[in-house]
């Protein structure tokens, strides 16, 4: 299992009140809330931290098939500036971020064998941005198969979890795909 | 509070947010902030903190958890209200 999450700093800084105490309350312990305003850099730190949770969510909620906005039943654990664990109850699960001056993205993984990749969309509305992303984990997932994309299809299972299909049979490999303004990102479990 | 008021009101406060016209303009107490009108995870607790300033209200995390729809936010904002 995989899940990812990238957060667009730019639609982040104008379209969110993370400035506010009251923000920081409703998704971060007292602890997490410290690092955050440990170094200065506190919009960083709460992207990365909440693209952290979001991403383990992913996995925690596709494992179970519950939806439910709990950020705050997710537990960060720092280890340095890309590595950590997010902690959900019996389950600790190991991230992965990269801070980007334009966006952070993490992608959370139960093994660790995965790929992933970030890629620029063109278009801001919600629609062509989903089939953009669409198409590029199709691309990448064609060359990583050796295989023609046009063999590959993502589908939608009942839960909501994208998943590949070759020529119409389901495939082993875990997908997880996210967008925010104008970034996406596709992380892929070998 | 009436009914059509109270979705008028969370109408208003989710738009920013909504990257789904056409689920926004045929919004129903049926319609979900993430699975319908594709409000980004990342917007869902600036939908909470507006409803708690519109409605003068604290929501609680328990209550959080579950407030993914327009009829969970209903829910939770007349049970609050009654409560004052």
């Amino acid at each position: 299992m995989i899940g990812n999450d990238i957060v667009d700093l730019e639609c982040a800084k104008h379209n969110s009140r993370w400035r506010e105490q009251r923000f920081l309350d409703k998704l971060f312990s007292a602890i997490e809330q410290d690092y955050i305003l440990s170094d200065g850099k506190r919009f960083q730190n709460i992207w990365r931290l909440w693209s952290m949770k979001e991403s383990v969510y992913k996995i925690i909620s596709r494992g179970d098939g519950i939806v439910r906005f709990n950020p705050k039943d997710f537990t960060c654990l720092i280890m340095n500036t890309t590595q950590a664990h997010v902690r959900f109850e019996n389950t600790t699960v190991p991230t992965l971020t990269e801070t980007h001056p334009d966006f952070i993205q993490t992608t959370a993984f139960l093994k660790p064998d995965w790929t992933s990749e970030v890629v620029q969309l063109v278009h801001s509305d919600f629609k062509s941005q989903h089939k953009q992303s669409y198409q590029h984990a199709i691309k990448a997932y064609a060359i990583l198969k050796n295989v023609s994309q046009n063999m590959v299809e993502i589908i939608k299972n009942r839960l909501g979890v994208p998943q590949f299909y070759i020529n119409g049979s389901l495939q082993p490999e875990h997908l997880s795909l996210t967008h925010h303004g104008h970034f996406g990102a596709f992380a892929i479990a070998v | 509070m009436k009914k059509e008021e109270l979705i008028a009101k969370l109408k208003t406060i989710v738009q920013p947010y909504i990257q789904d016209e056409e689920a926004f303009k045929n919004l129903t107490e049926e319609t979900t902030f993430v699975g319908d009108l594709k409000i980004n995870s990342a917007n869902l607790v600036d939908v909470i903190l507006d409803v708690e300033d519109e409605f003068d209200i604290r929501i609680e995390n328990d209550e959080m958890e579950r407030m993914l729809s327009v009829k969970a936010a209903m829910e939770i904002v007349t049970s609050k209200i009654a409560k004052e």
